[in-house]
């Protein structure tokens, strides 16, 4: 086991050392400059001068060598965005905004979605069963920042019960929490539904149920159990993405975040930021790979890992 | 098991709502606010009028984005809003009407010849850490200004002074500027030229303190670190929360014509598309009057259908002028039959009783109305809209009914909704009046001007037709119209030229050339731009489109002198850089007119 | 590594029925569901409008521009009514701010965003299933390269690389196609890969083996049609996916260029920003983009059940 997860993390080394390679070459191919462009045209000595601050006067190749140098070292150079913060620090800073959001979305919607997903699994092609799956459909097929105006404009402005925005206390964090949960809520219940339907039919149960086993006892330790496997797989990958915000969310509600970063650092030109995002990315994808897996593992007890 | 998730569930949701209930709304003013017993006294020792609110409450509110620099001398296209007057402080300040009046400069005066200006400054001044603002101060300013990375470097270099250049590219020490210090209250500005509008542009000399800065070529990061914020301005910073906000407060130390009412301004980060739904929630007290569309078309339907909103609409016209362009030194606008033909097929009316009704007003020259030298009057009718004409210009051009004519692509710059209606508007119009099929495409601010650059210092040829704005940056008519040329430098390539687009015209260059240097006169030098102007226009260099309007709500509890009418009769909620909007405003317990 | 043997999510079908009667109870399976045969219907009219909108399919041949059919007027038509009508008899979803007429650039908009998503689930599956299938087939180092630059690409954030392709390429429907392509393609080329890996040790095969099939002949007749399921599926609700995410793309600004129209760009540039009185604008592109993402989301659904064996019918 220790091997086989040592062996997946000298792998993920590889994938950053050519990723970064592929979003070096790609970001540097992008007109413009992280430079602020005035009104009027630049000479050709304030541009020189421009990519000499920025470090950009030296050929691709070489500013990569430099930026390898210094990560080896753990120093992800300065953002480009704000001056005075180093890409790891600004990370650091907007980051635990970013995950306190994510993680109480995570919450509502495990907390809502795996629920809604087990009733109308119980209760199929029953009207709950519909209800539940046009709620969830409804959720699903609405993108998050229509659901976020929405809540502004109904909780906010129509029924003053909550502000429009901002990241101060917990009466700020219902609305995006509502709005960035909305999807995920969704596909959760979706899945967890799918799931259960399959772990119902399975020949063990049938066998619990003949052997007189209470219902109770039959959901919790033969149906559940055996319908977490696959939901597993399906739900490791949202986890990255909601931890790691969205431009829509927090540009709606002035949340202070990461999420967009992701967005703005290809506008301002921001390379450093670029590069760590990518960097950050690619390890958060590959732990919760890794980690889906080794669960996987301990979930079901026939997949062995050679 | 079932039980349990329900349990987790409900239990969730009750924490989310007593979350919601149990913490208190935020503080909104205009709930019944208590009327302060006695008079209200500011922590400068000045009494606010008698309707005043509390200090506590003499709180102002109002949304930004955040930028990246918090100076003006780090850069001017990306710094945050209320560093001009919650930093530093200018040497003159503009008054309504855009005449300098003194500032930190006491009174100044220039030679005979037009070639020395002596400026003489406030004797009590001090920064806001005590330390006395002296004559040093502006000239170090002036020296950070001349460095080759500094992106408004162009705009100080058109006040001519001496070996300006050199010190930019770093021939010349900065020492060997022109600008010097006579003694601590006292400099001069030497200029090759008589340079008429030089005290306009000491609008935005904002002194710098050197004592904090210290370093002349640093890019602007000093002024993020919080035991730097030094100011000289009416307010001080007090924080700068990343990502959300800026508190300013009023400085203690303030000494000058402008001194703050309110006690704390806030400078609030938000993006456009939520400001209006935060200034109906009481959370911003002035929404409005930028560049961003913080009042789009349905908040201004909203506010035209409603009479309190009404009430607190603000509404000026703006110096700015949004133009198509063309390069002129390729196929097929280096015809002027095909430019002309473009001109009078575009109905402005149309689109500024349309999709920008109350945004814009029409227009047809490059010089807005009410801008020194403009002639708005003189030439209206030389592209007036004429789709008959157009379409017969077109075919003397060689494309009867748009046969032959290449597919073309409209160039936006970070459009925001309305900048690409009147762009979808434009190709529209294009389509109906020449049948030209033209796609409109947006650029991000680098990769446009980085295309805008390329098209006239590497005759790239692939930027053909686009749509910008350009806004005034000083009150002259030199101002706007330097976009398309200025004094030749002698046997420059046409890529060299002054001004920013591939359109060049000797005669329109000398005229500005000779008006920019004419002292005393400026009855004279506002002829002669307007000679220039009707080139520009005759010759087709550019299709005016139209002139901006601001429009900006502001809350009807905030009172004072910012809300008296100018000369022309108009209230204006302008840019702080013009007549300090934030020291002339204070909350109060009663309504504005 | 151990990941092939980890791949859980791409499990093999358990019992390998032969080709005729799998799709034929697919069919069947299918059309017994009621929720299937009301999202084909939904996205049947959606097609049927994509297609319809003008007659451009006769328009060549009478030497002339395409005419609106379902359509009433062009999408670039300004003009045409008052400044953001509101809904009523002569323009049933109102005109936008350029007096355009909402409901004929809905009509136009359903060809934008729909060919945009069918399209780029189409350049998906052309690099995804050749590259899964090779790697599964063929195994080894062929295998290994091709997954190291799987994961290489999966890791890759997906907004971020479609931003950078934009603001490298510039804004326009191609590349719009490209820079979804290139984000989706992975999923169908890890999903292929994983059917093919296991399809190829089934008894079938080997039985073919054994009786001197040419390897083409395996690929093409036994183990493709027997991997194609879940990778119709996965097809399937990618295309709502594209949609949303051509909306995103737009929403930021580097979307579809305008005049042409698409429902993302329609709520992004100018539905959104007026959305408290104008709603109109925003509230329509937003109704087709919810309705065809719940047709294809059906049809999705459907199409798995229907085609997973495992369903016994009538439970």
């Amino acid at each position: 086991m220790i091997r086989y997860i040592l062996t997946r993390l000298l792998g993920l080394l590889f994938v950053l050392l050519v990723l970064s390679m592929i979003t070096f070459w790609l970001m540097h191919g992008v007109p413009g400059g992280p430079w602020a462009y005035g009104q009027q045209l630049m000479s050709d000595q304030q541009l020189e001068a421009l990519k000499a601050r920025y470090g950009l006067d030296k050929p691709v190749w070489q500013q990569y060598l430099i930026w390898l140098g210094g990560v080896v070292q753990l120093d992800f150079g300065m953002s480009f965005q704000h001056p005075d913060e180093s890409v790891a620090g600004l990370i650091g800073r907007t980051w635990p905004v970013t995950l306190h959001l994510g993680l109480l979305t995570i919450l509502v919607a495990f907390g809502v979605g795996v629920p809604l997903g087990i009733i109308s699994a119980v209760k199929q092609n029953t009207w709950v069963d519909y209800l539940a799956t046009l709620l969830s459909i409804f959720g699903f097929v609405t993108p998050h920042f229509v659901w976020g105006i929405l809540f502004i404009l109904t909780f906010a402005l129509y029924l003053k019960w909550l502000p429009t925005g901002g990241w101060e206390g917990p009466q700020y964090w219902v609305l995006p929490v509502l709005a960035y949960a909305f999807a995920p809520i969704a596909m959760i219940a979706r899945y967890t539904r799918a799931s259960v339907v399959e772990a119902l039919r399975a020949d063990h149960v049938r066998t619990a149920r003949a052997k007189g086993l209470s219902e109770r006892s039959i959901m919790s330790r033969h149906v559940l159990r055996n319908a977490l496997i696959p939901m597993v797989t399906v739900f490791g990958p949202l986890i990255p993405d909601l931890i790691t915000g969205s431009i829509f969310i927090e540009a709606i509600f002035r949340i202070p975040g990461l999420g967009g970063y992701w967005v703005t650092s290809t506008f301002d030109r921001d390379y450093p930021m670029i590069i760590g995002l990518v960097m950050l990315w690619a390890v958060l994808i590959a732990l919760t790979y890794l980690i889906t897996d080794v669960l996987y593992v301990f979930l079901d007890p026939r997949v062995r890992i050679r | 098991m079932r039980r349990s998730y329900r349990l987790l569930a409900i239990s969730l949701l009750a924490v989310l709502v007593l979350a919601a209930c149990g913490a208190p709304a935020p503080a909104a003013p205009e709930a019944a606010a208590p009327v302060a017993s006695g008079p209200v006294v500011n922590r400068l020792g000045i009494t606010l009028p008698e309707d005043a609110l509390p200090l506590e409450q003499q709180v102002f509110r109002y949304p930004s984005k955040e930028q990246k620099y918090m100076t003006w001398d780090a850069s001017v296209y990306e710094e945050n809003d209320g560093d001009n007057y919650g930093w530093p402080d200018s040497c003159v300040r503009p008054d309504k009407d855009f005449n300098p009046q003194p500032n930190v400069c006491e009174s100044w005066s220039v030679s005979e010849d037009g070639k020395l200006w002596t400026f003489n400054l406030q004797q009590d001044k001090v920064w806001s850490d005590g330390v006395p603002l002296t004559a040093n101060d502006f000239v170090f300013t002036f020296q950070r200004y001349a460095r080759a990375d500094y992106d408004f470097e162009w705009f100080y270099s058109m006040m001519g002074i001496k070996n300006w250049a050199q010190v930019v590219s770093g021939e010349l020490p900065p020492e060997e500027l022109g600008v010097k210090a006579v003694d601590d209250h006292t400099f001069t500005i030497e200029t090759d030229y008589p340079v008429p509008y030089l005290i306009k542009i000491m609008a935005d000399a904002w002194v710098v303190p050197q004592h904090i800065v210290k370093d002349r070529l640093d890019d602007g990061t000093w002024a993020l670190k919080p035991e730097n914020y030094v100011s000289a301005g009416p307010f001080v910073l007090q924080s700068y929360e990343k990502g959300k906000r800026l508190v300013f407060v009023a400085n203690d130390k303030y000494t000058g014509p402008y001194p703050p009412m309110v006690d704390k301004v806030i400078v609030e980060f938000m993006e456009p598309e939520v400001r209006f739904a935060a200034y109906k929630n009481g959370e911003l007290d002035a929404v409005g009057g930028g560049y961003t569309d913080d009042l789009p078309p349905s908040a201004m339907a909203e506010i035209m259908a409603n009479p309190e909103l009404k009430k607190e609409l603000i509404s000026w016209p703006n110096f700015i002028t949004y133009y198509l362009f063309f390069d002129t030194w390729n196929p097929p606008f280096d015809n002027l039959k095909v430019r002309q033909a473009f001109s009078h097929a575009i109905d402005r009316d149309k689109i500024v009783n349309g999709p920008l009704q109350y945004q814009a007003v029409a227009a047809y020259t490059m010089n807005p109305p009410g801008f020194p030298g403009e002639n708005v009057e003189g030439l209206k009718d030389v592209q007036a809209f004429d789709p008959e004409l157009a379409k017969q210009l077109l075919a003397e051009a060689g494309y009867p009914n748009g046969e032959g004519f290449p597919k073309l692509t409209m160039y936006t710059r970070e459009a925001n909704p309305a900048l690409t209606n009147a762009a979808e508007a434009i190709a529209a119009m294009l389509k109906e009046n020449l049948n030209l099929t033209v796609e409109i495409q947006n650029l991000d601010y680098g990769s446009y001007m980085d295309a805008l650059r390329a098209q006239k210092r590497e005759k790239s040829g692939n930027f053909l037709f686009a749509l910008v704005p350009y806004e005034f940056d000083f009150v002259d008519g030199s101002n706007m119209l330097s976009v398309w040329g200025g004094c030749e430098n002698a046997g420059a390539d046409l890529s060299q030229m002054p001004g920013r687009h591939t359109w060049y015209n000797q005669e329109y260059n000398n005229l500005l050339c000779e008006a920019g240097q004419l002292l005393n006169d400026e009855a004279r030098r506002n002829e002669l731009y307007q000679q220039a102007e009707r080139i520009l226009i005759e010759d087709v260099a550019l299709v005016p489109i139209y002139h901006g309007i601001f429009n900006a709500l502001v809350k009807p509890y905030v009172k004072g002198p910012m809300f008296e009418p100018n000369s022309k009769g108009q209230v204006t909620w302008n840019r702080f850089r013009f007549s300090s909007r934030e020291s002339q405003i204070y909350m109060s317990s009663s309504t504005r007119e | 590594m151990a990941t092939a043997e980890l791949d859980v999510a791409n499990r093999p079908l358990p019992r390998t029925l032969r080709r005729r009667s799998l799709y034929r109870d697919a069919v069947r399976r299918f059309f017994r569901n009621r929720l299937s045969i009301v999202g084909l219907i939904i996205v049947s009219v959606l097609l049927f409008a994509a297609i319809f909108a003008d007659d451009w399919f006769v328009a060549p041949f009478l030497g002339r521009a395409p005419q609106p059919l379902i359509a009433h007027y062009g999408y670039d038509e300004a003009f045409v009514g008052p400044t953001g009508a509101f809904p009523s008899a002569d323009f049933w979803m109102g005109a936008d701010l350029n007096g355009r007429d909402e409901w004929s650039r809905i009509v136009y908009g359903a060809r934008i965003s729909l060919s945009i998503a069918i399209l780029s689930q189409f350049f998906a599956l052309l690099i995804g299933l050749p590259m899964g299938a090779l790697a599964g087939w063929r195994g080894g180092k062929v295998d290994y390269v091709i997954m190291r630059f799987v994961d290489i690409m999966s890791a890759l954030p997906v907004l971020l690389l479609a931003f950078l392709i934009m603001l490298r390429m510039g804004a326009s429907y191609w590349n719009v196609l490209l820079a979804l392509s290139l984000t989706t393609w992975i999923e169908i080329c890890r999903l292929t890969r994983g059917q093919f890996l296991t399809l190829r040790e089934k008894e079938f095969v080997e039985a073919s083996r054994a009786v001197g099939s040419r390897t083409p002949r395996i690929v093409f007749a036994q183990i493709l049609p027997n991997a194609l399921a879940p990778i119709i599926v996965s097809v399937t609700l990618g295309i709502p996916r594209a949609i949303f995410a051509e909306a995103a793309l737009s929403f930021l600004g580097v979307g579809i260029n305008p005049p042409t129209p698409s429902w993302g760009q329609m709520i992004g540039r100018e539905g959104i920003a007026n959305m408290t009185y104008f709603w109109h604008l925003a509230f329509f592109p937003a109704i087709m983009i919810a309705l065809t993402m719940l047709g294809f989301t059906l049809v999705g659904d459907g199409l798995r059940d229907a085609l997973d064996p495992k369903m016994v019918e009538g439970k």
